[in-house]
């Protein structure tokens, strides 16, 4: 049975401790978490096309930005995503039944909407100046307000309708909640000659004779990864490494890997990985169904 | 044109903090520094920054309003 430890757990960005597994495992759970962990992203746009006049001034739907462009960047911003709350169009209760055209209800899609004038020195349009059509906790977040979608001169104007819907990865890169998911090996630090060692303490760094434990060697994650980059002060190509050799070595655990990735902040990462996970076990769980309904 | 609101290689939003990259390259600090600041340790999301030239002030004029 596989056994997992978060080691680290920030924002957008967590390190987690596989125990007795192996690699195959590892790279399912990363494959899982990068194509199957379902999120929601803007999927179409209405936009609204034509003339206005307001404030005796004539606003045209026009900017430097082709509309194609402005979608793909809407596309691109992170929604918020409640697992909980919305459905996939096909699976959603009030719409499965539907063609695909006329799907869409509160349970399956989220609406944002925008209008924005532009001025004589140029306005902005952010992922801010969307508005979601329903509760407020749904916004985009704060933190990614300031992403630029176009920016609009005087008598320029942009109206548009954007809706999210949830997706996967395996789909479009748009419905990929995680960025920089890599796994490798655990690794422990090994003191094999303390003589010889000494010329690593001598160079003063970071990790000293003091963090290796009695059996001589160094478990902790973080130490570990700072002694992997002091090494190559020792390392091959260097005149110390005549006499260093390998009185200190890394050792990798067998059965232990350290997952890491980070959020594109429609979820935690923590959601993430229990999403990927229960989607992992939903496809060994369907394989298991049918090897045994076929033996 | 405008900067990509993601890294193109692995896939982390950087568009937001554009802005305020520029902002501290105006006041004189270092490049790296100020990646490191935002949290940017990849190289794949630092070229993004580094490589990037923002074009649209120089567009924006030509999209001429019906007006003028």
């Amino acid at each position: 049975m596989v056994k997992t430890k978060i080691l680290k757990e920030e924002d957008n960005k967590i390190q987690v401790l596989l125990s007795k597994t192996d690699r195959s495992f590892a790279n399912a759970l990363r494959r899982s978490l990068i194509s199957d962990t379902p999120k929601m992203a803007i999927d179409s746009v209405r936009f609204q096309l034509g003339t206005k006049e307001q404030d005796e001034e004539i606003w045209e739907t026009t900017g430097p930005i082709p509309d194609e462009m402005v979608a793909q960047r809407l596309a691109m911003i992170p929604i918020p995503t409640v697992h909980d709350k919305f459905y996939f169009q096909d699976e959603c209760p009030n719409c499965k039944d539907l063609v695909e055209a006329d799907r869409g209800c509160l349970e399956c899609q989220m609406i944002y909407t925008c209008v924005v004038f532009g001025t004589e020195e140029g306005r902005w349009v952010t992922a801010g100046d969307m508005k979601y059509l329903g509760e407020e906790a749904l916004e985009i977040p704060d933190e990614f307000k300031s992403i630029p979608i176009t920016k609009l001169m005087k008598g320029q104007m942009i109206e548009f309708y954007a809706t999210a819907i949830m997706g996967r990865g395996r789909d479009h890169t748009k419905w990929s909640p995680v960025c920089g998911v890599t796994f490798r090996p655990r690794r422990i630090g090994v003191l094999n000659n303390k003589t010889k060692a000494k010329i690593l303490w001598d160079m003063d760094l970071e990790i000293s004779a003091k963090d290796f434990n009695k059996d001589g060697k160094l478990e902790d994650v973080d130490k570990v990864a700072i002694l992997s980059d002091e090494l190559n002060h020792v390392g091959e190509g260097t005149e110390a490494s005549r006499t260093f050799k390998d009185a200190i070595s890394l050792e990798e655990v067998s059965g232990e890997f350290i997952l890491s990735f980070e959020t594109d902040g429609s979820m935690s990462p923590k959601t993430a990985f229990m999403k990927a996970v229960e989607e992992l076990a939903g496809r060994f769980g369907s394989l298991e169904k049918d090897l045994t309904s076929s033996l | 044109m405008l900067i990509p609101v993601r890294c193109w290689s692995c896939g982390k939003v950087i568009a937001h903090k554009y802005e305020e990259y520029r902002n501290a390259l105006a006041e004189g600090k270092d490049a790296g520094e100020v990646l490191d600041d935002l949290g940017f340790n990849l190289y794949c999301c630092r070229r993004m920054f580094v490589g990037h030239i923002d074009l649209i002030d120089e567009v924006a004029p030509f999209s001429i309003d019906r007006q003028q």
